[in-house]
């Protein structure tokens, strides 16, 4: 049995929205939730956000429903690129604890898949898709360990939206054979969320299977949360960490000691 | 190698007036079906329609279509296509109906089945000639077709086709 | 020849009853939305309309209570429809030009197992 998480909640400006969200999903059931920044290429020298530090969000963070522990929140940001500048690795990014790209094109979709170091691909819900998923950059997505994400609020918000969503997700999963994917909310508002069996039952009529569709909820997101960590690192194995100086936030101490202990581990054995 | 299957539905648009055929197009056919799809099964027949589906071939003279669906969900769009009654052209709307005659795995058999289909045909309109001349007429059509197959086809599929022909005229 | 009726019957329990019953609520952004239970049913034919078109708005299925006040209700619906209807469901995302969501509280192949619930349990 594994725990539930969303992985795309939008970060609006009204934090008072977002908390209520964050509530909402604790109580549907969800035990991670991940805080979604987005950044536009097209204008130039766009900032990129910095991560709001999750202590002011919360006093006390809501408990998940029926487990005794509070919902753990996590960072994304989400590069939209139209051009291949626009994704450029840079330290601002290492302040997220996730890291997603929404390719525009075929050719970005491709780098995106092969060689970016990102976590996650969004598919577009929105719009129908400008290009074809081709069976060999996906399957590199897949090799790599590189998801894709389905976000299905978009098809609640607009009723007109239903079809690009369900268009571009069975055309997706008809490429990935159902490997790799995530189904996730892209909340702005508490009744845009679903609770994790209905986003199961939801992955059906994209043509996922029964258990791909629980495990599009569940242990495919752990994956992605495990795959974020190691990214900071090498291959997993050793991570090198500046000590910090001043207590102030470092998004380092947003992982967990239980979680910090295992990579320690995993250095020890190799 | 892997490629994605697909579903060729041969299609036959039954029109009150056969004048009519005579206009038909392939995007008023398209948007006929989409719109028969969006009503019989919603956004999702609809999301499940904008993926790889196409008209490939409409013949204005028979009035016969060829569309073209995914094999992973060419049944749901199939059921679709009896509600089908009017196809609008030009902002007129022009009653008809679709007749499905034939499901093929590809546009090749799809092609041999609709020149044997298309061969009957031609026979069911012999006994309503008039003069010699228009008999004359179809039955030189009859064998211009048959003769077409015989450039087309393969071995196996020419030695049936002589059988068919050599009964109906015995049948005469 | 004539057939012989067979000796014996076999008799395969699939594990899988012809109805389900769901267990919903339906949340409001604001507190003071009321709806009878035929505008409630109304709600839920027309999303399945909306998703899956007059097909999605022929399937069968029955409200057998609706709490006024709460806003939940128990459905019956075909086994074989259950899919497309919790999807539906799912997909509602407003009434009446207001935001709404449906919460789905329990799933069963039996009505009896409504009466518990072990999702809403709260532990401390």
């Amino acid at each position: 049995m594994s725990v539930f998480m969303d992985l795309n909640i939008t970060a609006g400006t009204d934090k008072a929205k977002l908390q209520s969200t964050i509530e909402t999903a604790a109580h549907l059931g969800y035990s991670t939730v991940a805080i979604n920044y987005v950044v536009e290429g097209q204008k130039k020298k766009q900032l990129i956000p910095t991560p709001q530090p999750l202590a002011e969000l919360f006093e006390t963070f809501p408990t998940v429903q029926g487990k005794s522990r509070p919902i753990k929140v996590l960072n994304r940001l989400t590069v939209v690129a139209t051009d291949a500048s626009h994704f450029r690795p840079t330290n601002e990014y290492k302040n997220f604890d996730l890291l997603a790209v929404h390719p525009k094109t075929d050719k970005l979709f491709h780098a995106a898949c092969m060689n970016y170091d990102v976590d996650i691909i969004c598919i577009s819900a929105t719009e129908p898709q400008s290009f074809h998923f081709k069976r060999s950059p996906v399957n590199g997505a897949i090799e790599r360990g590189v998801f894709f994400e389905i976000s299905y609020s978009a098809g609640i918000r607009d009723p007109t939206m239903k079809k690009y969503t369900i268009t571009n997700a069975v055309n997706l999963i008809s490429v990935c054979k159902g490997k790799n994917v995530i189904v996730a909310s892209g909340a702005e508002a508490p009744l845009n969320l679903r609770g994790p069996y209905d986003i199961a039952n939801l992955g059906l009529i994209f043509g996922l299977s029964e258990g791909d569709s629980k495990a599009a909820v569940s242990t495919n997101c752990r994956s992605v949360v495990l795959h974020g960590e190691t990214r900071g690192t090498a291959l997993g194995i050793i991570h090198t960490m500046k000590r910090p100086q001043l207590p102030t936030e470092q998004p380092e101490e947003e992982i967990p000691a239980a979680k910090k202990a295992k990579t320690d581990d995993g250095s020890l054995i190799v | 190698m892997v490629r994605l299957k697909a579903r060729y539905l041969l299609c036959e648009v039954c029109m009150s007036e056969r004048s009519m055929l005579r206009l038909l197009e392939e995007k008023d056919i398209f948007q006929a079906v989409k719109t028969a799809v969006t009503t019989a099964h919603g956004q999702y027949g609809l999301a499940l329609f904008n993926i790889g589906s196409a008209v490939r071939y409409v013949n204005a003279y028979t009035g016969v279509v060829m569309l073209r669906f995914r094999k992973a969900h060419y049944q749901l769009l199939w059921s679709a296509l009896p509600f089908i009654t009017s196809i609008w052209k030009q902002g007129q709307r022009v009653p008809c109906f679709f007749n499905c005659i034939h499901v093929g795995g590809t546009i090749r058999t799809c092609q041999k089945f609709l020149i044997r289909y298309s061969r009957q045909q031609l026979f069911r309109m012999l006994p309503h000639c008039k003069t010699e001349a228009e008999k004359q007429q179809v039955r030189k059509a009859v064998l211009s077709c048959s003769l077409n197959q015989l450039r087309q086809d393969d071995d196996d599929d020419d030695n049936d086709d002589y059988d068919d022909d050599n009964d109906d005229d015995d049948g005469k | 020849m004539e057939k012989k009726p067979t000796p014996y019957e076999r008799v395969v329990c699939k594990n899988t009853s012809l109805y389900h019953y769901m267990k919903i609520n339906l949340v409001f952004d604001s507190r003071n939305k009321s709806l009878s239970a035929e505008q409630f049913k109304q709600l839920i034919i027309t999303g399945l309309k909306d998703l899956y078109g007059e097909v999605g708005a022929a399937f069968p299925f029955d409200v057998l209570t609706f709490n006024q006040t709460e806003l939940s209700a128990i459905l019956r619906v075909y086994h074989s429809s259950l899919v497309k209807l919790w999807s539906a469901i799912t997909l509602i995302g407003s009434y009446e030009s207001v935001s709404c969501a449906f919460r789905v509280t329990q799933v069963s192949p039996f009505l009896l197992a409504l009466s518990g619930n072990s999702r809403e349990m709260e532990v401390f």
